[in-house]
């Protein structure tokens, strides 16, 4: 009963219908089923396998958002019956995100946000055209351990090296991942403007956030997803 | 500000006749480079992205040189309403325009099915005092009477998915491919018909020239599948490539961003009327050449990682490389980086391009 609940969970996500996958955390919630247990063994199960599929171009971004649209929309049936302990001791980390100053193109942004907000992190999405001091304040604000900078416009990717030069001048730039991410942004880049981490795709954001938390600082730098 | 150097009418001249033969798929001494930028050219001098794309005259100007200090041959004429995110504005969305970037949407011209279903397609006098295009035609006249020359190509409808996104915004016309096909459908027909309006009134005011009409999309494999491409994005190429061809128009077509699903799935096949065919650079030149290579002229797709990122023999070498085997197509080849080449391109690398092609291009 319990595998059937945690089943119908995933393919809500995986349908991305919202109206299922409230219902289906709520006969969750019913069959007293944890609702920690909820989200990683059914939402999370279900949007893993949106995120290998996308990976493969076996689905598409409409898909996703529907996926992810599902999954908010379940999980706010399941928030209200999550202690805040439970709930912090779920979270991966803290990520501060954004796309540059100059540029609002944030469909990329958007599904990465989601993307790790669903794998389990804390984001503080700071939306699109974002001066370099926001994205510090926002950091210092939250004690952030990861700054994430999208960008598609290549005069705009400037404003990630600044970032990021200002987490030096800052002085927190060793307590902090920095990584980014957009169309014109290449590993090379990355190394250039000195980030920590990069990658293609959405879930290689999450594959590269996650391998920097859990043992970053024993990888070399940049940490390359999805070349 | 910088002096603009003289341009060389004569050479000019022979690189937009080089061009345009290449692009007819007859003999010609080198492979034609017809990158385009113009916000490489304007850097070189040192204005702003602002600047020129407020005065497209000077823009020319800017590009015409910097195109000749390179010793490159021509460009997509004229880039400067492209950067403007080409008809935006003509179906009322509203830009934010930087100091010295490229503009951004900031507000679509409808938010809500309700909006969709009211709009009223604007008349052609209505676009032209919201939009930027005549200035575009304006330019383009003044840069054809002053040097002397016929530019190979004009952007007529860049960025289709994008400007039918910037419709109703991005997020809604995602959403609603996969919620609400008829709204989606619906959005794609109104962009068609306000930009078959654009280039009705484009093919005037080019008349009796004949440059090949660029289209390029924008959204494609990830964003949106295949099914959705075949879809939503054919049936607007074969209308439009219907009212370029009844005015004796042939189409580049810039299929920009990652199109290999797009590519191997045969739907690249099935656009009509093609004059060249440019993929960007996710799709390996080889394969574009191996398949299209006798049926229509391709243009390369230099990556951004090769000219931008790397060395200058790395831009050599890519550049080499594509005009090498561009050397194979029985239909022409131009060389062209992936899409509009990157601004803070270091300046030797843009010789270095160059380079390759005198020394690898003949033919």
């Amino acid at each position: 009963m319990t595998q059937e609940i945690f089943d119908k969970l995933a393919k809500a996500v995986m349908d991305g219908d919202e109206d299922f996958a409230k219902n289906a955390a709520q006969e969750a919630i019913n069959s007293n089923i944890e609702p920690i247990d909820a989200i990683k063994k059914g939402f999370s199960t279900g949007m893993a396998v949106i995120g290998e599929k996308f990976g493969r171009f076996e689905v598409f971004l409409p898909e996703v958002m529907l996926a992810a649209d599902a999954m908010k929309a379940g999980i706010g049936v399941l928030r209200p019956h999550i202690s805040e302990e439970q709930m912090a001791k779920q979270i991966k980390g803290k990520v501060v995100i954004g796309t540059v100053y100059g540029d609002i193109h944030d469909i990329g942004k958007n599904l990465v946000a989601t993307m790790l907000e669903v794998a389990g992190y804390e984001v503080y999405d700071l939306g699109n055209d974002v001066e370099p001091k926001k994205f510090l304040e926002k950091v210092k604000e939250v004690t952030a351990d990861i700054v994430a900078m999208s960008c598609l416009l290549t005069p705009s990717m400037y404003y990630q090296k600044d970032v990021i030069e200002l987490l030096k001048e800052m002085d927190i730039r060793d307590k902090i991942w920095a990584i980014i991410g957009g169309s014109p942004i290449t590993p090379d880049w990355t190394k250039d403007v000195g980030a920590d981490g990069w990658g293609r795709h959405s879930d290689d954001a999450v594959g590269v956030a996650n391998m920097l938390m859990e043992n970053g600082s024993e990888l070399p730098k940049p940490v390359i997803k999805g070349v | 500000m910088a002096v603009i150097p003289t341009i060389s009418k004569k050479r000019l001249k022979e690189s937009c006749n080089r061009a345009a033969a290449a692009r007819r798929g007859e003999k010609v001494d080198r492979i034609p480079n017809v990158i385009w930028s113009n916000g490489a050219p304007s850097r070189l001098y040192g204005y702003t992205l602002n600047k020129i794309m407020d005065d497209f005259i000077l823009s020319a100007d800017l590009m015409l040189s910097a195109y000749e200090a390179w010793e490159w041959d021509v460009p997509l004429f004229l880039c400067g309403e492209a950067l403007q995110n080409i008809g935006s504005e003509d179906i009322g969305a509203k830009l934010s325009y930087r100091e010295d970037n490229y503009p951004v949407l900031v507000e679509p011209a409808c938010k809500t099915a309700e909006e969709v279903e009211k709009y009223e397609i604007p008349d052609i006098s209505e676009m032209r005092k919201r939009g930027v295009m005549d200035r575009q035609f304006e330019a383009y006249n003044y840069t054809r009477k002053k040097y002397d020359f016929e530019p190979p190509l004009i952007p007529v409808t860049l960025a289709t998915s994008t400007i039918a996104g910037n419709f109703v915004s991005h997020e809604n016309l995602l959403t609603w491919m996969a919620t609400d096909p008829s709204l989606a459908k619906k959005v794609h027909e109104i962009h068609t018909e306000l930009m078959s309006m654009r280039m009705k009134h484009a093919i005037e005011q080019l008349d009796p020239t004949r440059p090949g009409l660029v289209f390029a999309t924008d959204f494609a494999d990830e964003v949106m599948s295949p099914k959705h491409w075949e879809k939503y994005v054919l049936p607007i190429y074969d209308e439009w490539a219907k009212v370029a061809k009844e005015n004796g128009f042939e189409i580049f077509y810039h299929l920009c961003g990652d199109h290999r699903l797009v590519f191997k799935e045969g739907l690249v096949d099935r656009l009509k009327n093609i004059g060249v065919l440019h993929l960007a650079s996710e799709t390996d030149i080889k394969d574009v050449v191996e398949r299209f290579g006798g049926k229509c002229p391709i243009a390369g797709n230099m990556s951004i990682e090769s000219y931008r990122f790397g060395t200058a023999m790395d831009a050599y070498d890519e550049a080499k490389r594509q005009v090498e085997i561009g050397k194979q197509c029985e239909k022409g080849f131009w060389l062209v980086a992936e899409c509009d080449y990157a601004v803070d391109t270091p300046p030797g690398h843009a010789y270095a391009i160059s380079k390759a092609v005198f020394e690898h291009g003949t033919l």
